[in-house]
């Protein structure tokens, strides 16, 4: 059984003068397996951004459904929905997200604080995540004094402290230089060789070529798709970049 | 340059960031109102009759100042933490410090003089409205009138306008000191912990204490007045370094409790709350002091309304009293038998009927020698009141029998220690016996520490006494042989103001054939009583209104600010999987812990005022301690009634805006 089904899903937008709509979703169709890592690209517009939104249940979708470990999203009601997020999905966004007010290891260890877990437990997951991470020596520090790349190698550790069944990260390289960002597609490449699933949108090829699999998304629909196999990063990277130019001239849908 | 581009930069930027603006300018509407208000209240001719009240008047005025300093500082630290961003900006854009002053100027300039002048027009509006709703409420004939005072609109504009040059220097130099890449990273750092931690909260325990131990240790009326700003001030001072120090101690600590602080409701709360300890600590600390001042200003107030009977009872223990000053034995006789035949041609039972001759002299104490005071030397603390009576007097009026020598006294000590022999402006007096009881009131001793009744041989003696001290106080003296006249008349109040009526016409009728008594009626100083402790009242609802509406607007204030601030990080702890219930939770605990706070320091604030207000209140002739605790009670749990509701209705506010 895979990991996470997506069947035909479908979002339509109202906009604010009732009337017109936009169709940000029309058919999206795919699954994801365990110890998959896969990036979706598309270009802006293209309705990356919703559809991960709907996969973070951060949003409902029109139509069609969404199933993570057999469970649909759609059935799960509000009140539970927070705990079912945070238990399942681990997030990575593009501006970090991470609060002011925590040191870097409050900020990595919130989603366990709010399971209710106790301290012990915590420390123990805490300090082989950051090591791996290359951030123990950060721990005290608070957001503003670290760098933009140890804020996302944060927010990853973040995300990984749950052991989410599958992380959901959303443009991470895309508020890092082209190092950081190297970095930071080396970690998800290594803590995806652990077995972690990951689902990555991306409208960067380099960050793309760092996955195993390739989507994409135009106008709507899944248009095309690329297995990365057996790959070196930089043939993947111009596979990725002929597929992209494809895409702009309009080319027919192989998906 | 173009001309006039900072002072069109400046209202842009203003215009542009009203969402922060229009607080921060209604803050300032709100101080500057307040201080006209207490200014034009302390201006207001009514008020100025009575030392006391416009003494309380003044200081108060003093005190609404200082608030008035600490709160613009406490919400342009707010402002400028959110316009440091901007303002590195400019700096990054090319702009120069001074650039970035000049823009400042003309925003501070454009502020202070939009808050100072519709501060002054609310103020003036809001003076006339208070007026018209106090009066309305008591229709009672209220001494005070409504005006525009022009010294109370100077004052206020003087001071408004010192305050925001300070605030314009304060903000240029905390622009000048960072570079521009603090002030563009200023918004997201944690305000840092204060340097000198230990010291403040040593300081600000010393301060509490010290105020508190002056609270406490007066004795007088005199000593209150005198120490109440000091003990003000103390407090005040002590309150804010110790919500400094004492917040982020509590809250570091519980940081350390890893059990606590790791915990679902507890875990947002604390961090957010250190993250801004600083803010906090002045928010509540305002709080703090504004909610003393509306316990302390409506509990006198109300106490002394309330308690008008009695005070009327204390002065006038009698229903009707007639005194003569400095009269012969002859003349007080002629007086008692005008009384007694008026009495019966008016039909009229007098009750109670006592007279008695009396003289009050206030000396100061040295041991136990009595010498007249000298207006520069003498301390309060060493005022002696002395009230004399004869043995004849004494053995009539407590049915005790006493005899006494001359050069002998008797004594009863209300108030310090009593002397074994001791020696009045020099004369040698030896004391005889000490009394449990005495049948007379002292006229003197509220405002002294020292306090006896001193009962002495006979009618020379105590025209020797008289003697004595008139000759070394000279045309100083302000003490008088007094003969008293009281009486009750059987029928109550109507029967005793007509005897009151046919008397005073007897006393005109015989002006020619003896000496003219002042007559008094209890029932008639009634109104004047009522007048002046309904301007009392009316004092005490308007300051107390006020205070209470600034304490709410800060709680408001506060809550709103603060929503904003946070509302970046409640949405980003929905994300990580916070849902709405746990942020409620989180947000109570949060509020719950450190808005009781305040109150809490209020009320025992309150509680080391008690006896200086006791003391305070001795001024306006009202002894009954046990009246004004329950008043005082009452009050404070009202008011609690209403924080509380105040506290409920913001938190609900701060949630709508995070969520």
């Amino acid at each position: 059984m895979s990991l996470l089904e997506v069947t035909q899903l479908r979002k339509v937008y109202a906009t604010r003068f009732a009337g017109s709509q936009v169709q940000a979703l029309r058919s999206v169709t795919f699954s994801v397996e365990p110890g998959e890592f896969v990036a979706i690209m598309g270009e802006s517009g293209s309705g990356k951004t919703t559809l991960l939104n709907i996969l973070a249940a951060l949003d409902r979708p029109t139509g069609g459904e969404v199933k993570l470990n057999g469970r649909n999203l759609q059935s799960i009601g509000d009140h539970e929905l927070a705990t079912f997020r945070r238990e399942n999905l681990g997030f990575v966004f593009q501006d970090f997200n991470l609060l002011d007010t925590f040191s870097v290891r409050d900020n990595i260890l919130l989603p366990m604080v709010l399971s209710g877990c106790n301290y012990h437990q915590m420390e123990a997951r805490l300090h082989p995540i950051a090591e791996k991470l290359g951030i123990a020596g950060l721990l005290e520090k608070f957001p503003y004094e670290i760098s933009g790349g140890q804020k996302q190698r944060t927010a990853v550790a973040r995300a990984l402290i749950t052991n989410p069944s599958i992380i959901l990260a959303d443009e991470p390289t895309g508020a890092l230089d082209s190092r950081a960002a190297d970095s930071l597609m080396g970690l998800f490449s290594r803590i995806n060789a652990d077995g972690q699933t990951i689902l990555m949108v991306t409208h960067s090829t380099k960050a793309a070529s760092a996955a195993k699999r390739v989507l994409f998304i135009k106008d709507g629909e899944v248009f095309h798709q690329l297995y990365r196999g057996n790959m070196g990063s930089d043939e993947m990277f111009e596979n990725i970049s002929n597929t992209l130019t494809v895409l702009m001239m309009g080319g027919e849908r192989h998906a | 340059m173009p001309r006039g581009l900072y002072r069109r930069m400046a209202v842009v930027n203003i215009r542009g960031s009203r969402r922060f603006y229009l607080p921060f300018l209604f803050t300032v509407l709100m101080t500057v109102s307040m201080f006209y208000s207490m200014c034009s209240i302390s201006a207001n001719p009514a008020f100025e009759s009575s030392v006391t009240v416009s003494e309380i008047l003044r200081f108060g005025t003093g005190v609404l100042g200082i608030f008035a300093c600490i709160f613009l500082f406490y919400t342009n630290s707010f402002l400028m933490k959110r316009r440091k961003r901007e303002l590195g900006l400019y700096q990054v854009l090319g702009l120069e410090k001074r650039h970035i002053a000049r823009i400042l100027f003309w925003e501070t300039a454009l502020l202070g003089f939009l808050g100072t002048a519709g501060g002054l027009v609310l103020g003036l509006l809001l003076d006339r409205l208070m007026f018209l709703v106090v009066l309305w409420i008591f229709r009672y004939p209220v001494s005070t009138q409504y005006a525009v005072f022009p010294s109370a609109v100077a004052r206020t504009a003087l001071l408004f306008a010192i305050l925001f040059a300070l605030l314009f220097c304060s903000n240029v130099l905390s622009i000048r000191k960072a570079t521009a890449i603090e002030l563009l990273n200023s918004k997201s750092a944690g305000e840092r912990e204060p340097r000198v931690k230990w010291a403040i909260a040593v300081l600000g325990f010393a301060c509490l204490a010290a105020g508190y131990y002056l609270a406490l240790s007066v004795t007088n009326l005199m000593a209150a007045l005198t120490v109440l700003f000091a003990a003000v001030l103390l407090v005040m001072a002590g309150t804010y370094c110790l919500f400094l120090a004492g917040c982020t101690a509590i809250l570091k600590m519980l940081k350390k409790r890893r059990k606590y602080y790791y915990r679902a409701d507890h875990f947002a709360a604390v961090s957010g709350l250190l993250y801004r300890m600083k803010q906090n600590a002045v928010g509540l600390a305002n709080i703090c002091i504004l909610s003393t001042g509306v316990l302390l200003v409506l509990s006198t107030t109300v106490c002394l309304y309330a308690g008008i009977r009695e005070i009327l009872e204390v002065r006038f223990p009698k229903e009707i009293s007639v005194r003569y000053d400095d009269s012969t034995a002859a003349e007080n006789e002629a007086l008692l038998s005008l009384v007694q035949d008026t009495a019966r041609d008016e039909k009229a039972v007098l009750l109670d009927l006592r007279g008695y001759r009396n003289l009050s002299v206030t000396m100061e104490r040295q041991g136990d020698d009595f010498v007249p005071i000298d207006e520069h030397s003498t301390k309060w603390k060493n005022l002696a009141a002395l009230n004399f009576l004869t043995a004849q007097d004494y053995e009539r009026l407590s049915g005790n029998s006493l005899h006494l020598e001359k050069g002998e006294a008797a004594i009863c000590t209300a108030k310090g220690r009593a002397p074994r022999d001791f020696s009045f402006a020099g004369e040698h007096f030896d004391v005889a016996e000490e009394l449990a009881d005495f049948p007379v009131e002292n006229g003197y001793a509220y405002m002294t520490a020292n306090w006896l009744n001193v009962v002495v041989a006979d009618d020379a003696e105590l025209e020797r006494i008289d003697a004595l001290q008139k000759s070394v106080y000279r045309d100083m003296a302000a003490s008088v042989l007094e003969y008293n006249l009281s009486f009750n008349v059987q029928g109550g109040e109507e029967a005793s103001l007509a005897f009151y009526r046919a008397l005073a016409d007897a006393v005109l009728a015989h002006a020619d054939s003896i000496k003219t008594p002042s007559v008094s009626c209890r029932y008639q100083f009634r109104e004047e009583v009522y007048t002046l402790y309904g301007s009392m009242l009316f004092l005490g609802i308007y300051l107390g209104c006020m205070f209470l509406a600034a304490t709410v607007l800060i709680i408001y204030y506060k809550q709103i600010s603060e929503g904003y601030e946070d509302r970046e990080r409640y949405v980003i702890m929905q994300k990580v999987g916070m849902d709405r219930r746990e942020i409620k939770k989180s947000i109570r605990s949060q509020m719950r812990a450190l808005f009781f706070l305040p109150l809490a320091t209020a009320l025992v604030h309150c509680l080391a005022a008690f006896h200086i207000m006791t003391k305070v209140m001795e001024g306006f002739y009202m002894n009954n301690v046990r009246m004004f605790a329950l008043v005082t009670l009452a009050v404070a749990g009202i008011f609690t009634l209403v924080y509380f509701l105040v506290f409920r209705v913001t938190s609900r506010t701060y949630y709508r805006i995070v969520s």
